[in-house]
């Protein structure tokens, strides 16, 4: 790709435009640009809300999904049911499911899944957070929605392991979501499904 | 087999990483062209042709587009899943330890058909859970013997003199060991492991079995001690071969 004739100013927002996700060097450069164009007001109420999302965002204290109020609303709402936790690896796999309007129970949010190869462990995740939940609420059934790549599966196993003994009911969702894809990319419909139609392991 | 702008080959998925948003980068280990990054477009996406293909440990039978700069998979087709390691994390701890020696200990884009044929050989093993410590201490000996760093245990590495059956230690910086007489002067800055004489033995017979470089099939019983014993040899040479740690090794000390 050819930038030649952009200010460094305007080459450092392509950049930054650059590193998020889904877009390329192309749709970088056509961004910065159309930016450049915009009237200074629009800029700068884009800057703002970047700067206060980051300001304001923290991670509930009990279910570690991102909130601006800790505990978030989803953990202090009690039309919700309190028995059930749904322990997802990502914020967005939390997002989808809620979309899919299938669940209305709690969420933990690990964070990512073992993975050995990258050196990333169990410590690494909110497992010891889980654990202490299951400890101090009074859960039913733990449903282990991580995704069905090798990662994910091994950290369902790893946490069903370690719940084994406690008599608390394990469940999977249903089949019917692919091996391999991420779960926040899957269709509300078979993800709603899938949480609905989940099994015991 | 091989046109200009598509070559088609076997290989075993070794790892892979987040490429952009919804697309991986996968490093394969073909039979043919060695180690290779691969990416595997929309590889994220739970209708995409390559979700499943491209899972860690794979067998697959890959048709492969060369680009510019990164080469992408057209075609992805599993031969083998090893299902069972996948469903057993000390089995998948053991599966990934191996995948990642190979990453460290080859180069890309060089066939290398002993160490590909060692993996697939170890995977099999760890699938049908067969003899697993064996195989897992003769997946990492081919694996140091095909990188040219295998030890010296039969003589002193100073004077040349057969080494007397017993317990002795080992220097990974020297690549070898020490007769009584030649005491390591720099004993204190090595890092010296003690190697018992069992293990020892294990350790001639496979040298020997490496320089006659005949067909070689690995049968021999270790008693607990010996597989411990020799463990513990390999992670310090592998370690310091590799110049750094393992980053599996954590999960593996923590599942076995
Ligand atoms: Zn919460
Ligand atoms: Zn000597």
């Amino acid at each position: 790709m050819d930038y030649s004739g952009a200010t460094p100013q305007v080459q450092r927002l392509i950049d930054e435009f650059g590193r998020l996700p889904g877009i390329g060097p192309k749709s970088a450069q056509r961004l910065a640009y159309y930016l450049i164009k915009m009237p200074e007001e629009i800029s700068l109420n884009l800057a703002e809300s970047i700067l206060s999302v980051k300001k304001s965002i923290v991670l509930c204290s009990t279910c570690f999904h991102i909130t601006d109020t800790d505990p978030c609303n989803l953990c202090t709402n009690t039309y919700r049911d309190q028995k059930t936790i749904c322990v997802v690896e990502q914020p967005l796999d939390l997002i989808a499911l809620e979309k899919s309007g299938s669940y209305n129970g709690q969420y933990h949010v690990l964070h990512g899944a073992i993975s050995p190869i990258n050196g990333i462990g169990p410590d690494d995740l909110k497992i010891k957070e889980l654990f202490l939940r299951l400890k101090n609420e009074m859960v039913d059934e733990v449903i282990l929605a991580t995704n069905l790549h090798v990662e994910g599966e091994a950290t369902a196993m790893y946490i069903n392991n370690l719940l084994a003994s406690t008599g608390i009911k394990i469940t999977i969702p249903a089949r019917g979501l692919s091996v391999g894809g991420d779960l926040q990319y899957a269709d509300e419909a078979t993800l709603g499904r899938a949480i609905e139609g989940r099994q015991g392991i | 087999m091989v046109s200009n702008k598509t070559y088609v080959t076997e290989g075993l998925i070794l790892n892979h990483r987040d490429f952009g948003e919804t697309d991986l980068l996968v490093t394969l280990f073909t039979k043919s062209f060695g180690k290779v990054p691969v990416v595997a477009r929309r590889a994220k996406m739970p209708n995409s042709k390559f979700s499943s293909g491209v899972q860690l440990l794979n067998k697959v039978k890959v048709s492969i587009g060369r680009g510019r700069n990164l080469d992408h998979l057209n075609e992805c087709e599993i031969i083998d899943s090893f299902q069972t390691i996948k469903s057993n994390l000390t089995l998948l701890s053991k599966g990934l330890f191996s995948s990642e020696l190979v990453v460290n200990f080859i180069q890309d884009r060089t066939p290398n058909f002993q160490v590909f044929n060692a993996l697939e050989q170890n995977l099999n093993n760890l699938e049908t859970q067969k003899n697993i410590d064996q195989s897992m201490i003769w997946f990492q000996l081919q694996l140091i013997n095909v990188s040219g760093v295998f030890p010296e245990f039969m003589v002193c590495i100073n004077c040349n003199e057969n080494l007397k059956r017993k317990d002795h230690v080992f220097y990974s910086e020297i690549g070898g060991i020490n007769c009584d007489n030649c005491i390591n002067v720099n004993a204190d800055l090595y890092h010296g492991v003690t190697i018992l004489e069992d293990s020892l033995g294990f350790l001639r017979h496979i040298q020997r079995v490496i320089r006659s470089s005949k067909p070689y099939f690995f049968d021999k019983y270790l008693d607990d001690n010996t597989l411990n014993d020799l463990n513990k040899f390999l992670r310090i040479y592998l370690t310091y071969t590799a110049e750094r740690q393992m980053k599996s090794i954590k999960f593996l000390d923590l599942v076995n």
